[in-house]
């Protein structure tokens, strides 16, 4: 486990701290097989047209369309059932009452953002109590005039706009702990501007 | 959003802190442009998304209208020319403001600048290669002598949505396939023109090409006979009469004059 402690300021505490369990949790099955299904409809059908020479419409777009849904489907079927596992396993969570920490062993790389900016937090691919965190700022659809793919495109390390924590148990809890800790933040905030 | 010092409201693309000066920025890259280069990076994706059946729209039902087709061929290559050299441009001299670099390097940020956009580079290529496409694209009409409607039914590699055809009904015995390679004829430009009709007489169908040759100006005409492969070529001297008979195999090929002439070559579309 990676020491976290030495990263903490002087009124933070570690709340929760783990790793990954790769292999556990869902593996968004449902998505993948949409995708690859609807790839395969407006892939295979435009190809019979030409092929049979019979149909009298122009399937180019509509082929195109096929083959990205396709291409997404495949792409993501890969990373669930080979990459995920030697992606994940070196990684390590830390919540602490301030911020969540991610620690990448393999590029020892170490990030965090702060919970008081993370309004959007999301649980998904739960299965037998083992699931996905991602926890996010919020971004309102005016952002988008403004250099907001910079933000999640380049992120800064020491202020991150989104972390996601894969395979983990109890997502669910630990997202009514990163809600709960938000909250006593916002108040606290709230009664020091007041003075 | 607040900042996670002092608890202040602050923006998504905010640098600092507008109460403490804590740096509360989301990013350590920040992309300096003049706002008219946001918009137009932007405006890429939207404008390829669109062009692509726009272009398939106008291909499939003006392609009949050659010269037509070729005038707005060359707009749009010139257009994709244009098209090009602004986005190589803005790439070039993409400025920054002086404020903005200040406050960056304060803030120790990477500054990036914007440099050609893909898509706009996508659609200059697209709209450069139209002419090629037109100049090389066949167009082949079916017209049916009883409503007398023009329909293009197939061009050469791409089908073409047709309001009707008349191709697999039992009736038909024969096929005049008309050929032109100039502006004459029926003002559709049609590289070569497939007409059906029920049973007719012989009588009948001399009449037909005759009315063709000497109305519509066509310099030959192809009878394809529906069952088998024969070819019979009518073809018209400068005189304007028909001069002689000649069997002809194959798409594409010369054929000779009784008195050693040689004409263009005429491509035949042998298979509707």
């Amino acid at each position: 486990m990676y020491n976290f402690s030495k990263e903490l300021e002087s009124d933070e505490r570690i709340i929760w701290q783990g790793k990954p369990v790769p292999g556990l949790g869902g593996k968004n099955t449902a998505g993948i097989i949409i995708l690859i299904i609807f790839g395969l409809i407006f892939t295979g059908i435009p190809l019979a047209a030409i092929i049979i020479d019979n149909l009298n419409f122009s399937p180019i777009i509509v082929m195109l369309l096929g083959l990205f849904l396709l291409f997404l489907g495949i792409k993501e079927l890969i990373y669930q059932l080979f990459l995920k596992k030697g992606a994940i396993s070196d990684d390590y969570y830390c919540i602490t009452n301030k911020r969540v920490f991610k620690y990448e062993a393999k590029k020892d790389k170490l990030v965090y953002g702060y919970i008081i900016n993370y309004e959007d937090i999301e649980v998904n691919n739960v299965e037998n109590n083992y699931g996905d965190l991602i926890v996010s700022i919020k971004v309102e659809k005016t952002d988008y005039s403004k250099n907001i793919k910079n933000i999640f495109k380049y992120p800064s390390p020491t202020n991150m706009p989104l972390i996601m924590m894969e395979s983990i148990q109890d997502p669910n809890i630990l997202a009514k702990t990163i809600k709960d800790a938000r909250e006593q933040l916002l108040k606290e905030m709230e009664n020091n501007n007041k003075f | 959003m607040k900042c996670f010092k002092c608890g202040a409201d602050i923006n998504v693309d905010m640098i600092k802190c507008p109460k403490c000066g804590n740096n509360v920025s989301f990013t350590n890259v920040k992309d300096v442009n003049l706002m008219a280069i946001d918009i137009f990076h932007l405006m890429g994706p939207i404008v390829l998304f669109f062009l692509i059946p726009i272009l398939i729209f106008l291909f499939s039902n003006f392609l009949i209208f050659k010269e037509f087709s070729r005038r707005v061929s060359n707009i749009a290559f010139w257009f994709g020319v244009g098209l090009l050299i602004i986005n190589i441009l803005m790439a070039i001299f993409n400025k920054t403001r002086k404020v903005n670099l200040e406050e960056i390097a304060a803030e120790n940020m990477i500054v990036k600048r914007k440099g050609i956009s893909l898509c706009w580079l996508l659609t200059s290529i697209i709209l450069m290669c139209s002419p090629v496409i037109v100049k090389n694209v066949k167009v082949y009409g079916v017209i049916d002598m009883y409503s007398q409607d023009i329909t293009v039914i197939k061009v050469k590699g791409i089908e073409i949505p047709s309001i009707y055809t008349v191709f697999g009904e039992k009736e038909i015995e024969y096929s005049i396939i008309l050929s032109d390679e100039y502006d004459a004829g029926f003002k559709t430009n049609f590289d070569s023109i497939m007409i059906t009709y029920k049973k007719i007489t012989e009588e009948e169908k001399q009449i037909y090409i005759n009315a063709l040759i000497n109305e519509y100006d066509y310099k030959a005409i192809l009878v394809y006979d529906d069952m088998g492969d024969e070819i019979i070529c009518y073809v018209r001297n400068e005189n304007k009469n028909i001069f002689s008979m000649i069997t002809i195999d194959g798409y594409t090929y010369n054929y000779v004059v009784a008195d050693g002439q040689y004409e263009d070559k005429i491509l035949v579309y042998k298979e509707l």
